[in-house]
């Protein structure tokens, strides 16, 4: 009985020790991952937390603003110019994506071949200077290629095009998304051709031999080796360019400020004109947090992916 | 056979890769002219007269320059409070198993899909109700929020690659956890580190939103808020703008030149396995 005591003592001891040891030793593992998740906690959980605060907030009167429920969310929904704006930034997110992904997969097929070393890495280098230059050179750079006395519409009408090569691409309703839109792929290929090119490297030279001795023509190899072994980056850099286009605000804002008659506003523009032209901060918060929202379940996979990944690698 | 595909491939390459460096031969070229011979017609593909002029008029403004410094700034304090945070993080996240670790991941994945103009509207009213409107800390601040997610899942990646077994030595040697990180991890992990910095340094030089709603002189506001502001001028100097956004885009290019071995390595350690 007493031995019992003692023992259950003991146990009660150690256990107590190893929980303060335990505490201890989460403090001495957590001090290198903690300093970084306060600061992006501060930097990005707070302001999150104020953005959903002010988006039930009614800021008519700045100096006061009054609870307001969802009727900010309800004016939203009811919004002509936010369905507008929600479509534009589907139209301008899937024709970037699309378009970059073709260009940046044919560029990293084309210089996965086998050529000369010094060639590849040359023209890797050049063609990764688009991604280099900022949004507002880009944006500068392309509104004057895409003026009415523009390079574009030189060429247009050198090569026969004479009524096409008289467009304002920038000032027209009907032509404006493709021209902000073409920016846009050319800034974005680079990475995407770099990602896939790293991924291509990877696959082992062998499953080519194989295929060409069996006959597989290009398409064939296309097909059934590159494209297969290179889905899971293929997938990850389609989700980041989604996200990242999706929130895309630089090159509307610079190149047409969302006109011409809101035909390139999308989502972050939006947003912009109304918390910093109308000082509508509830309105304007409102349609963050549902872009926000849109977001989040739109990369679900993405993100479950990563997850999974996550697990098998550490 | 295999050679006419070799010859076909070289010339897909440089067709292609022509046409997708026009803009910035173009930006060269509009660049070395004056400003009546911009749009002069017929168009000069190659400027007739080439001039100086536009960069004597940049060099000659000193507010133009004062951008330049801006930039450098704030694009480095931020590169550097990155790489530190997100190296001590890195090795954190990789090395051990603690409560709410995933927890962590997860949150860090879900910042990089916030929107930028969501975060702008609490930081415009936060940065001016402290008095902090139009100064450099307001930028910095600003910009790490979207670049620390990165270069920590950067340095998580590239410390993941750096074998265990260096750091149990280590302990058993009688290291402890912080001597290991900066004696053991952070002397291999110069390539992740330089990938990262150099990322962020991008990032940050590049930014343009939170420069717009966090700054309105020209002391503090960086370089693309510079460009930004002439595009909307009347009477635009297009050869003055392209002079200076390719001065602007020079340091980026030879940053990248000179250090794009270990950015290749740090960028796609993490994608590619």
């Amino acid at each position: 009985m007493k031995q019992a005591h003692t023992n259950s003592e003991n146990h009660l001891k150690s256990s107590g020790r190893s929980r303060s040891q335990g505490l201890m030793d989460f403090f001495i593992k957590a001090s290198f991952v903690m300093p970084a998740m306060i600061l992006l906690l501060l930097l990005t959980g707070y302001p999150l937390f104020q953005v959903i605060q002010m988006s039930f907030f009614d800021y008519t009167d700045k100096a006061k603003p009054v609870f307001a429920g969802a009727s900010n969310y309800e004016a939203i929904i009811n919004d002509p110019l936010f369905w507008n704006a929600m479509s534009n930034t589907a139209v301008f997110t899937i024709a970037s994506v699309i378009c970059g992904l073709v260009l940046g997969l044919t560029l990293a097929i084309l210089l996965n071949q086998p050529i000369n070393t010094r060639f590849r890495a040359i023209y890797r280098s050049l063609l990764m200077f688009p991604w280099l230059t900022s949004s507002t050179v880009i944006a500068a750079t392309w509104i004057l290629i895409l003026s009415p006395f523009g390079l574009l519409n030189w060429f247009l009408r050198s090569i026969g095009l004479e009524s096409l090569g008289q467009t304002a691409w920038l000032s027209e309703e009907s032509t404006a998304m493709f021209g902000v839109v073409l920016a846009n792929i050319w800034r974005s290929f680079p990475f995407m051709m770099l990602m896939f090119l790293a991924g291509l490297q990877t696959i082992s030279k062998e499953l080519y031999e194989a295929a060409e001795i069996d006959g597989a023509g290009f398409m064939h190899r296309l097909r059934y080796i590159t494209i297969p072994q290179l889905k899971s980056i293929l997938l990850t850099v389609a989700m980041l360019e989604m996200i990242w286009n999706f929130r895309s605000f630089d090159l509307v804002f610079l190149m047409t400020g969302g006109g011409p008659m809101n035909a390139t506003e999308v989502m972050s523009t939006f947003i912009y004109h109304f918390a910093f032209r109308k000082l509508n901060f509830g309105y304007a918060s409102a349609a963050a947090i549902i872009m926000l929202l849109i977001m989040i379940s739109a990369s679900i996979l993405y993100l479950r992916a990563s997850l999974r990944k996550e697990a098998n690698d550490h | 056979m295999r050679r006419r595909n070799q010859v076909s491939t070289y010339l897909t390459i440089v067709v292609l890769g022509s046409i997708l460096m026009v803009p910035i031969a173009w930006m060269i070229s509009i660049a070395f002219r004056s400003n009546p011979d911009v749009f002069s017609m017929p168009l000069q593909l190659i400027p007739e007269h080439p001039t100086l002029d536009a960069f004597r008029t940049v060099f000659g403004n000193k507010s133009l320059l004062r951008l330049f410094v801006n930039s450098y700034i704030v694009a480095l304090s931020v590169t550097a409070i990155c790489i530190l945070f997100a190296s001590l993080a890195g090795y954190g996240f990789t090395r051990f198993k603690f409560k709410g670790k995933n927890g962590a991941l997860i949150y860090i994945l879900l910042t990089q899909m916030f929107p930028m103009v969501l975060l702008s509207i609490p930081y415009f009213l936060f940065i001016t109700s402290v008095g902090l409107y139009n100064t450099y800390i307001a930028l910095i601040l600003a910009y790490t929020s979207f670049s620390l997610p990165f270069s920590i899942m950067m340095m998580r990646d590239f410390i993941a690659t750096i074998p265990k077994e260096m750091d149990e030595a280590a302990t058993i040697d009688g290291c402890g956890p912080f001597k290991t990180f900066f004696l053991i991890i952070l002397p291999p992990s110069l390539p992740g580190l330089i990938a990262t910095g150099v990322y962020t340094f991008i990032l940050a030089w590049n930014e343009f939103l939170f420069a717009v709603v966090l700054t309105n002189s020209v002391n503090v506001r960086p370089l693309t808020i510079g460009i930004g502001m002439l595009i909307g001028e009347f009477a635009t100097e297009w050869n003055a703008l392209m002079a200076l956004s390719f001065m602007a885009s020079v340091p980026l290019i030879l940053v990248f030149l000179f250090l794009q071995k270990y950015f290749l390595q740090g960028l796609t350690a993490g994608s590619v396995k």
